[in-house]
């Protein structure tokens, strides 16, 4: 168990945060996290579909279920948080 | 339970002066304070400690052996701003070009002596390279002294430097409407360059501009070369001058003298505020040892050619000596 | 009168270029500090200055020119402008004086070098005036806002930002010792002059003086569209040094150094001059809005300066043109929630008024930084009251440009703007990250310039700041209580919603 600074790009907020997440932290509750340390989550936020985490410039999310520690997630690692419909976060369709 | 501290409240001026009993100057508001790079001994720029400039700031002024004073304290006679500085030099200014325009008016260099004529090419219009050398070494004491007070003055140096010259070139101009042939506007560049009266001062400029260190830099100038500079073409070639019929030379190195005497007297207060702490004293007298002899030399090789001067060297080399022995370093 | 034209002497007291004997060339124009890039004296020859002036005139100017400015200061400061003023227009003088009067001075370091170590006789001539300049500017942005010491101790900023870490000034400092403090003459010549000088400077010192005038602040207006006639003057050295390098086959370095100042020059005016300008300036007082400031001087008239000279577009520039609709914005946003952690009080600028003129010079501003920013704000307040520090975490700087790295909020394809996005680099196995492909570019232009640097929040992360909260952050920024910004408003702008929410229900 121990603490790392994670750099996250949450869907469609207007700057990017330094969080401290728990290596022990499924990806899930990244989200969560992530979630509660925004603006305009409530209003930016999607129901139809869970957020998900990848590593910049990579194509997939990591499993919902797995560790940041699994995930070979390393201090002040760029994340981007989205949500998964085949598309990225820089090309997110309006619902 | 902590208990708040109170919101800092607004004072009767800047925080870094408030502290004195008396409403700070005009001077004291603007002048003071100002160098943040000079306060990080160990990366004087935010880019960091390894960036070239961070190691030439590093070497040439925190690791000066000129050292040990809280810089920021020292404070020009004068009390010099910018301000007051063109209001100063506007008014210096306005009587030269009265003085210009008198003496076109009264064709004066129709009535210049011909051997005179002769003698301008040689020792006085290549001048302007002389002054304008201690134009771009007066620049480098603005980016490596050490405050921002000593900043303002070197500044104002470099600019009196910027007049010499520029008087220097009006009168080539002149001089060469009347006398064409003399090599007056062409001659100055080969005077300079090979001339035996210039090569001392050549020599010495150009090692003085070459002196980094910000104590060693402060020191050659403004002690040792500039005095001796200025004895020698705003005293003896003036005096010389004066003897051959030409007085306009004379007037114009009377009021530069006026900047010379300003620089003067700052850079005896610098030396004072330095030899407070009295590691100081060995260090400037260790400069002014090392480039004394290099300027006497200058002296010489220059006054000795000025026509009927047989005493000029030894003039500007006692006047120099005397600047030296009125900053009591003994 | 019997006195010479200029014309007849003028060359000769810039013609000072000698071949040194006693030393070497090398040794007496260092690169670290000349920056000729190997060019020798010889080609610096054809170096002439469009602007000329000679020592006699320049005196005579700037005293005319400090009597005026000094003099209608002292007839105005009887009328106590900002007794009245509005408080956008006091926030912008903390924010100007703050940012730029010891900036000024450290500028006349740089115009020195140039003065010293450039190789024109020509240059270091308008250097040695140059240099005067910022002496004077300097000292006269010391001289106005010490009048209003009296207020509030943020004005105290004017002397005290550049010795703290406050994040707005650690920006301000790693963009000025880039181009400037810590660059060779020739640098100094194109970065600050040319590019920094003749592109930008006008927009905060022009663009806001014509702001000034309209709120009524003569005092302001007069001095800063003073200080810029200087600035006219001064900025023309780098013209002919950019044109003696692409002479001599330095074309590219030339284009380099240029692209990477005019960049670096827009994050710090979309910092500073954006907010100014789009929020904080009084809504009846706006002549015009940033983005057209902008689309009138840097994309009209410095783009034909560039092409003039030689120089191309910088590679960049539909990214720039883009980016002026996002980047001041996501500046505001980010000072806005975080006002304490800068030495004035920030106007959030979004009166329904005001949000109207800002969708009308900013096509969709409503539906992104209106409908996924303020509201949501907004919302929180009217439900459990305002706070004073909105910004709910730490935010991530760009390693370039030491702000936060920001994107339009609820982008998606088809709306203004542009997505939120990191640009990261791995180097020597460190992480960098940067708010644009721009600011990365200019980092793999020089890493080992750039690598030693810290930004502040590097500095947190490293456990640099202690203790690590908020409270010690502050502390680190040198901000304490009395001097950390505020709601300018001191939140009354919530009265306007409060009743809308009212009406509505």
């Amino acid at each position: 168990m121990a603490q790392i600074p994670v750099v996250h790009n949450l869907y469609q907020e207007f700057v990017l945060y330094v969080s401290i997440v728990d290596t022990q932290n499924t990806m899930d509750e990244v989200c969560q996290t992530a979630a509660r340390l925004s603006i305009g989550f409530e209003k930016n936020q999607r129901l139809d579909t869970p957020l998900r985490v990848r590593k910049v410039g990579a194509e997939k999310p990591f499993p919902r279920d797995m560790t940041v520690e699994e995930a070979g997630i390393t201090p002040m690692m760029s994340l981007e948080l989205f949500y998964e419909a085949g598309e990225s976060v820089s090309s997110e369709a309006t619902s | 339970m902590s208990t708040k501290p109170e919101p800092l409240k607004p004072l009767r001026t800047w925080s870094h002066l408030a502290g004195r009993r008396r409403r700070p100057s005009e001077y004291e508001i603007v002048s003071t304070n100002l160098m943040y790079d000079a306060k990080n001994a160990e990366s004087p720029f935010e880019l960091g400690p390894n960036i070239p400039l961070s190691k030439w700031f590093k070497k040439y002024r925190h690791g000066s052996p000129l050292t040990g004073r809280d810089w920021e304290e020292f404070r020009d006679p004068a009390e010099l701003t910018y301000r007051a500085y063109n209001i100063l030099q506007d008014g210096q200014e306005t009587y030269i070009e009265g003085l210009f325009d008198q003496h076109n008016e009264l064709r004066y260099d129709a009535g210049l002596d011909t051997a005179w004529v002769d003698v301008l090419p040689r020792l006085y219009t290549p001048a302007r390279y002389a002054f304008h050398t201690v134009q771009m070494a007066s620049h480098y004491l603005v980016q490596i002294v050490p405050s921002s007070t000593i900043r303002n003055c070197a500044t104002y140096q470099a600019a009196d430097a910027l007049r010499c010259v520029s008087h220097i070139a009006y009168r080539t101009a002149e001089v060469k409407k009347t006398y064409p042939d003399s090599g007056c506007g062409t001659a100055e560049c080969a005077a300079w360059e090979n001339d035996a009266a210039w090569q001392g001062f050549r020599a010495l400029m150009e090692k003085v501009l070459i002196a980094y260190d910000w104590g060693e830099s402060f020191v050659a100038l403004n002690l040792v070369a500039k005095p001796a500079m200025d004895e020698a073409l705003l005293r003896q070639l003036a005096a010389t001058g004066r003897r051959q019929g030409d007085s306009l030379l004379g007037l114009i190195a009377d009021t530069e003298y006026r900047d010379v005497q300003r620089s003067r007297t700052w850079s005896a207060a610098l030396v004072r505020f330095a030899i407070e702490r009295p590691e100081n004293l060995a260090v400037v007298r260790g400069w002014i040892e090392k480039w004394l002899p290099v300027a006497e030399q200058a002296i010489d090789a220059y006054c000795r050619a000025l026509p009927d001067s047989p005493e000029a060297t030894t003039t500007a080399t006692q006047a120099v000596h005397d600047f030296l022995r009125s900053l009591d370093l003994n | 009168m019997a006195l010479l034209d200029r014309a007849e002497w003028y060359d000769i007291a810039r013609d000072t270029n000698w071949t040194p004997k006693y030393v070497t060339e090398d040794a007496l124009f260092p690169e670290e500090q000349s920056g000729t890039l190997g060019l020798p004296l010889e080609v610096w020859e054809s170096y002439d200055e469009p602007y000329k002036v000679t020592y006699r005139e320049y005196v005579r100017t700037q005293r005319e020119k400090d009597a005026g400015v000094y003099s209608v200061k002292a007839a105005l400061q009887r009328a106590n402008f900002l007794d009245q003023a509005e408080p956008g227009w006091v926030s912008i003088l903390k924010l100007h004086y703050g940012a730029f009067a010891t900036l000024e001075a450290m500028a006349s370091s740089a115009e020195s070098r140039m003065a010293r170590f450039g190789k024109a006789g020509g240059l270091r001539n308008m250097a040695t005036f140059g240099s005067l300049d910022e002496n004077r500017h300097g000292q006269i942005q010391l001289y106005f806002p010490h009048e209003h010491v009296h207020r509030s101790r943020q004005f105290d900023w004017a002397t005290k930002s550049m010795h703290t870490n406050e994040w707005a000034v650690v920006a301000a400092r790693h963009l000025f010792d880039d181009i400037m403090a810590g660059r060779d003459a020739v640098g100094v010549a194109l970065m600050l002059t040319f590019a920094f000088e003749t592109g930008f400077s006008n927009l905060q010192f022009l663009g806001l003086a014509a702001d000034a005038a309209q709120a009524g602040d003569i005092s302001f207006s007069n001095l800063a569209s003073s200080i810029q006639t200087d600035e006219a003057r001064h900025a023309q050295i780098g013209g002919p040094a950019v044109k003696i390098l692409i002479a001599n086959g330095k074309k590219a370095e030339a284009q380099r150094l240029v692209d990477i100042a005019i960049w670096r020059a827009w994050t710090l005016f979309a910092t500073v001059t954006g907010p100014s300008m789009d929020y904080y300036t009084p809504l009846d007082r706006r002549e015009k809005s940033f983005k057209e400031f902008m689309q009138e001087w840097v994309f009209g008239q410095f783009e034909r300066t560039l092409l003039d000279i030689g120089l191309e577009r910088p590679w960049y520039w539909d990214t720039m043109l883009a980016d002026l609709d996002t980047r001041h914005h996501g500046m505001h946003a980010g000072i806005w929630t975080f006002h304490k952690s800068v030495w004035w009080d920030v106007p959030p600028g979004i009166s329904r008024a005001e949000r109207a003129w800002l969708e009308e010079k900013y096509p969709g501003w409503e539906e992104t930084w209106g409908a996924h920013f303020w509201d949501p704000i907004i919302a929180r307040f009217l439900k459990d009251g305002p706070v004073d520090t909105v910004l709910p975490s730490m935010v991530q700087l760009c390693n370039m440009a030491q702000v936060p790295i920001t994107g339009t909020p609820g982008w998606a394809p088809g709306k203004t703007g542009r997505p939120l996005q990191d640009f990261p680099l791995e180097h020597e196995g460190r992480l960098y990250h940067f708010g644009s492909e721009v600011d990365r570019w200019i980092f793999q232009q020089d890493p080992d310039r750039y690598k030693d640097h810290l930004s502040v929040a590097d500095r947190m992360v490293a456990g640099m700041i202690q203790p690590p909260t908020l409270e010690g952050l502050l502390d680190y920024f040198s901000l304490k209580e009395g001097e950390q910004g505020e709601d300018a408003l001191k939140h009354s702008w919530l009265e306007e919603y409060r009743q809308d929410q009212a009406q509505a229900a």
